[in-house]
């Protein structure tokens, strides 16, 4: 466990990943996408295709527990490459990437989700 | 609320169309051998501008399928078109742009004088004879709009101005003879011209192809209006798309995506560096603060742009020229494309990217065009363009499969059926 993970609480869920700035709090399953998790979580994770690693729009940066992350597929690769963080090698599409432990990832959009009848 | 959404938008839209397009129509040869037959032999079509020839003896030659015609500058200053062919045996006599004082064949040097007139036979003596006007160069209409410069094929089209419709009075507020190009490229790209202009005549592509800026780009609550040939959208600028953002978009975001937006056509992004300084009051959309900053910023810089209103100060006035040229307007310049149909394969298109910015009204004479970059096809022409280029063939690989179904269109695409219906009107003949 990398310093900035190493107070995270134990927990039975497979992973966890942290979410900077908004400092979500993310219980990832065995196999399930972290832009899922986060969907599932009540987190807004901005997403145009929906999970499928087709628009790019979910872009993360890894900050941290790199290694737990899945390995990058070629597809994830070509979206990552014709959008504006193909130069950011750190960068990871949350609908493809499962993790396996601590994780700490920045992305600015994911929000808390907004309450009922107002625009988050 | 449903109900009111969609009055909205077919208000500002033509409904959808009903007709399936053919993908044969971007494929067939037959077809494609029917438009040289009937489209490009008899419709305007944007051949260069007038600063790439702007002195006597410039010359330039315009290429489209199997026709060659060279535009020149005569001694008087006018211009003059003629079918690029030598008399004699065929040949063609210029390739590319240059100055001559004459139009030579370089084969067996026969020549003729700016004006298309026969000039000197090498060995006259030696033919049977003839006269001057049976060799005379074949003249070719030729006319200009602003700076650009038109040739029609047929002899007997109606005026540049009655094809151009509309179009000279709403595009005169942005002072295209202000504007001068700064870029100029060139690539080939696998796929049917017609898909190139699709892909271009519709902002509904763009969620999937261009995510990026989707956070400051409304890209489902765009007005399309048919102009005769031609046609509009207008793609507002400054909010985000309705369907595809749900939520207020992180602002260090959106202004990263608008950066690498502009930033991908070698534009300027120092308005974005000015974004950066503000901030959006709950319920406030970025247009809101990219006005007073436009106009003070193009004050500043001696553009007069109050002959533009705030739409036109901010959105996308997107221009389709038919058949084959597009522009993406704005108030600081325009972005053009034009696609040309490869002679001998419906699968190859040229595709043309000029780029324009206002000159500030101190500048007297406009600056020289940058000279043309051909960029080898498959390498970067700029990440958005990019992300074009790379999509269209993957299209065009689909409508050649013997299973692609005819297609159908959203109201968002009505400019890519009212394309088709003007293009079956040429080959009817009409």
């Amino acid at each position: 466990m990398t310093s900035s993970t190493g107070t995270w609480p134990a927990t039975d869920a497979v992973a966890l990943v942290r979410v900077l700035p908004a400092d979500a709090a993310l219980e990832v399953d065995a196999g399930e996408s972290l832009m899922a998790a986060a969907g599932r979580q009540g987190w807004f994770w901005p997403t145009v295709c929906g999970g499928n690693g087709e628009c790019g729009t979910c872009w993360a940066v890894v900050d941290s527990g790199a290694e737990h992350c899945s390995a990058m597929e070629d597809a994830e690769r070509a979206t990552l490459r014709k959008g504006m963080k193909a130069n950011e090698p750190r960068a990871r599409l949350a609908c493809q990437v499962r993790v396996s432990g601590p994780v700490v990832v920045t992305r600015r959009s994911v929000k808390a989700p907004a309450k009922e009848g107002e625009r988050a | 609320m449903a109900v009111t959404e969609e009055a909205r938008a077919q208000a500002k839209r033509p409904p959808a169309p009903t007709r399936l397009i053919d993908p044969d129509r971007y494929t067939s040869r037959e077809f494609a051998r029917l438009e040289f037959e009937r489209l490009w032999s008899r419709t305007w079509q944007l051949a260069c501008l007038d600063s790439d020839v702007p002195n006597p003896g410039d010359y330039y030659e315009y290429v489209v399928g199997d026709w060659s015609v060279v535009i020149v500058r005569n001694d008087d200053g006018e211009l003059k078109a003629f079918h690029n062919l030598c008399a004699h045996r065929g040949r063609r006599i210029k390739s590319g742009c240059g100055n001559a004082g004459q139009l030579q064949c370089p084969y067996h040097l026969w020549t003729w004088d700016l004006d298309g007139k026969l000039a000197h036979v090498p060995e006259r003596e030696t033919f049977c004879e003839f006269a001057d006007e049976d060799v005379a160069l074949q003249p070719v209409l030729v006319d200009q709009w602003q700076h650009w410069v038109f040739i029609n094929l047929d002899p007997q089209a109606r005026s540049l101005m009655d094809y151009l419709g509309e179009l000279p009075e709403i595009l005169a507020p942005y002072r295209f003879d202000r504007q001068y190009k700064w870029s100029s490229r060139a690539t080939r790209v696998k796929a049917n011209w017609k898909a190139m202009v699709d892909a271009f005549n519709e902002a509904y592509h763009a969620r999937g192809i261009h995510p990026e800026s989707i956070t400051f780009i409304n890209y489902t609550d765009y007005e399309v209006r048919l102009l005769g040939d031609h046609s509009l959208m207008i793609i507002p600028f400054g909010m985000p798309d309705t369907e595809s953002v749900p939520t207020v978009p992180d602002y260090q975001e959106m202004m990263d995506a608008m950066e690498w937006s502009f930033a991908a056509f070698g534009e300027d992004t120092a308005l974005v560096d000015f974004l950066r300084r503000c901030h959006l009051e709950p319920g406030q959309e970025l247009r809101e603060l990219m006005v007073p900053l436009m106009r003070g910023g193009m004050a500043q810089s001696n553009i007069d742009v109050s002959a533009l209103d705030d739409s036109q100060l901010v959105d996308d006035w997107h221009f389709y020229f038919f058949p084959n040229v597009i522009i993406n307007n704005f108030s600081f310049g325009y972005w053009l494309f034009r696609f040309l149909p490869d002679a001998d394969d419906p699968n190859y298109t040229r595709c043309d990217m000029w780029y324009f910015h206002r000159v500030p009204d101190t500048v007297e004479t406009l600056p020289p065009p940058e000279p043309h970059l051909v960029i080898p096809e498959g390498e970067t022409c700029g990440a958005v363009m990019d992300q074009d280029l790379g999509n269209v063939p993957a299209q065009q690989a689909g409508l050649r499969s013997p299973a692609a179904p005819a297609f159908r269109l959203s109201s968002l695409e009505t400019r890519i059926s009212h394309m088709h219906d003007v293009i079956d009107r040429y080959l009817a003949g009409d």
